[in-house]
């Protein structure tokens, strides 16, 4: 029982160190570049990897960064809410009606694996730039959503669900006083993984000219300024890490009962 | 105890649909107010079913529930499950609610103010023994046998007349489980309340049960009597195999010494004189004369230093090696006597005054009856 609610900690203890990997292997990466293209300056010299006058010279620059890191935010934030929201109800209705749970776990999964280029271009001929991104960002997060959702609230121990009928708590209290808050563990980490796979697909969207951190890779990747792709790079990543520092926080607060336990 | 029916079950039957087999006969059972009643049998057998359907966690497919006179469906469930307490094998302590917070369930759900929700916390946590620390901890930090207090303490939270328990101590080791038999029986000494118990441990339900309910595959309701009675006297085979090979040494930790027919045995009062004495070894066999000063027991002298004596202030007393008290059970009054090596015990009641003797003969006879 107990160890239930614990693995969702291991396992993205475990996910970050993936993270911590990756993000110095890119700093190495752009450090190894920078140092060879001193060394090699007949033909590298001319593009370096950072220049630092673009982030610390550019007056522009700040407000740019800004603004590009907040509409990746906005374009995390909304659809995950909205997501969190839409996967709610299904996995509301998935658990009354269990008949009902494979078709709507299938329909998610389906969703997830449109590429999401394809569901740009489709969506766009329909709506605005910003609306198709937000609906096709949501779709992708429903199946990870709605799966931690129905796992979290499965997973409370049947004998405590047989307390609370036993006692007298009805079928709505029950869920809202007892089951919610025991499936809060695992359905944060279902918005955690949500919210970092977001942060990722956000950036594709900038194809769609929404801005977002994405659009400073393309215009660095086309206008070969490197610069602008490490920063923006580097700035995606950094978002990721916080949103996930921030959903690692809101757990710990609501789960003070999960880290206490005997002669711990 | 009074004869009056708490719960009454007549004609309640459960069977699932697609089943081949039902899972509880016809079955009629009442519960008399006070006493607890222990339901047991092979697995299978519906006592479980049988205890979910008296707070509705399972419905009835025909027949009729009654608690003090009404219908159990004539309340809304939420509101009928809270007038009863509910106490089951893996206790279910809601794990994000500190301790307080479990045995505040029903008073809260019942909407009792804080302060008096406080006060009957408190007043729990002393009747279940559990130490006012732990009252702020949560449910994981507890030992298992503490859990279960803690179960208890949230069934009877809200004062409720009837307790559902679901071996309710099926899951903590032998040594917790003896002394939370004992504190049950303790607790229900002074509340009372009316008890259905389920258990597959024959012991336990002779241990607890005012009547015991024996019931086979099926529901099939075999016996329903008193321990002792059960013991004496099981109606069929099935009831036979089910209560065990030792069934005399089980009765004999459930007979008091009370119950026997004591008999004085031989002893004279000190008051009446050598004479009288004499008469009474006159009328017994036996090696030893025991005498009483006071209403109280002496001790023992040979009979040959009785015959020889010129009076009973002569005589110098054995203190008595076997005492025991007439609210203890046969089997400690055995362990008395064979310990002791003397073939009769003494009776004493509480305050010391002599009661009668007991023996190896009584024992065996009180066993035969």
């Amino acid at each position: 029982m107990t160890t239930a609610f614990r693995e969702p900690h291991a396992r993205s203890r475990r996910r970050w160190w993936w993270l911590a990997l990756a993000v110095a292997g890119a700093a190495f990466a752009a450090w190894a570049k920078v140092r060879i293209s001193h060394l090699d300056t007949s033909t590298q010299a001319t593009n370096p990897i950072i220049r630092w006058e673009y982030l610390f010279k550019r007056p522009e620059t700040r407000s740019e960064l800004w603004t590009r890191t907040t509409e990746h935010l906005q374009l995390t934030v909304v659809p995950v809410a909205l997501g969190l929201l839409i996967s709610s109800m299904l996995a509301a209705i998935g658990l009354r009606f269990r008949w009902l749970l494979t078709p709507i776990t299938l329909l998610s999964g389906f969703l997830y694996t449109i590429p999401s280029l394809a569901l740009f271009g489709v969506l766009v001929t329909y709506t605005t730039n910003w609306t198709a991104a937000v609906v096709a960002l949501t779709s992708y997060t429903l199946l990870i959503l709605v799966r931690n959702i129905v796992a979290g609230i499965d997973g409370v121990p049947s004998a405590v669900t047989d307390a609370a009928d036993g006692l007298g708590m009805g079928r709505v209290r029950r869920l809202i006083s007892v089951e919610l808050p025991l499936a809060l563990p695992v359905i944060l980490t279902g918005v955690r993984v949500a919210t970092v796979t977001t942060v990722g697909l956000v950036g594709i969207s900038s194809v769609i000219q929404l801005g977002g951190l994405g659009s400073l890779i393309f215009t660095g990747y086309n206008s070969s300024y490197p610069t602008k792709m490490v920063i923006g790079a580097g700035l995606s990543v950094l978002l990721a890490v916080a949103l996930d520092l921030v959903l690692r926080l809101v757990e710990r607060l609501t789960t003070p009962w999960a880290r206490r336990r005997v002669g711990a | 105890m009074s004869a009056e029916v708490a719960i009454s079950l007549s004609g309640v039957t459960k069977r699932y649909a697609g089943a081949a087999t039902v899972a509880v006969e016809p079955l009629d059972l009442d519960v008399e107010r006070g006493h607890v009643v222990v339901l047991i049998g092979p697995s299978g057998c519906g006592k479980t079913t049988t205890l979910r359907m008296i707070n509705r966690l399972i419905e009835p497919t025909a027949g009729t529930i009654t608690i003090d006179g009404t219908d159990i469906r004539d309340r809304p469930v939420t509101e009928l499950r809270r007038g009863i307490g509910y106490v089951i094998q893996q206790v279910g302590l809601f794990p994000h609610r500190t301790i307080a917070q479990n045995i505040a369930t029903v008073p809260t759900l019942l909407g009792w103010d804080k302060r008096k929700v406080r006060d009957r916390v408190d007043e729990l946590a002393d009747l279940v023994g559990l130490d006012p620390e732990l009252l702020r901890r949560y449910p994981s930090e507890l030992s298992g046998g503490q859990q279960q207090r803690v179960g208890v303490a949230r069934a009877l939270a809200a004062d409720p007349p009837v307790l559902l328990m679901d071996e309710p101590f099926g899951a903590v080791d032998p040594i917790v489980r003896a002394r939370l038999q004992a504190e049950l029986l303790a607790l229900q000494a002074r509340v009372h309340k009316t008890i259905v118990l389920v258990t597959h441990d024959i012991d336990e339900a002779i241990a607890l049960g005012d009547r015991v309910a024996v019931l086979n595959v099926g529901g099939v309701l075999e016996q329903y009597a008193a321990p002792d009675d059960l013991l004496a006297a099981p109606v069929n085979d099935f009831v036979g195999q089910f209560l065990g090979h030792e069934r005399s040494i089980k009765r004999l930790s459930l007979a008091r010494v009370a119950n026997l027919a004591l008999d004085g045995g031989l002893v004279a009062d000190v008051e009446a004189g050598i004479d009288a004495a004499r008469a009474v070894l006159a009328k017994g066999h036996g090696a030893w004369l025991g005498l009483i000063e006071g209403g109280r027991f002496a001790g023992w002298v040979p009979v040959d230093e009785v015959e020889a004596a010129g009076s009973i202030a002569e005589l110098e007393p054995e203190p008595a090696a076997a005492v025991v008290r007439a609210d203890s059970t046969l089997r400690e009054a055995l362990e008395v006597i064979l310990t002791s090596r003397s073939s009769t015990a003494v009776v004493v009641d509480e305050h010391g005054t002599f009661g009668g003797t007991v023996t190896l003969e009584a024992i065996r006879e009180g066993l035969t009856r």
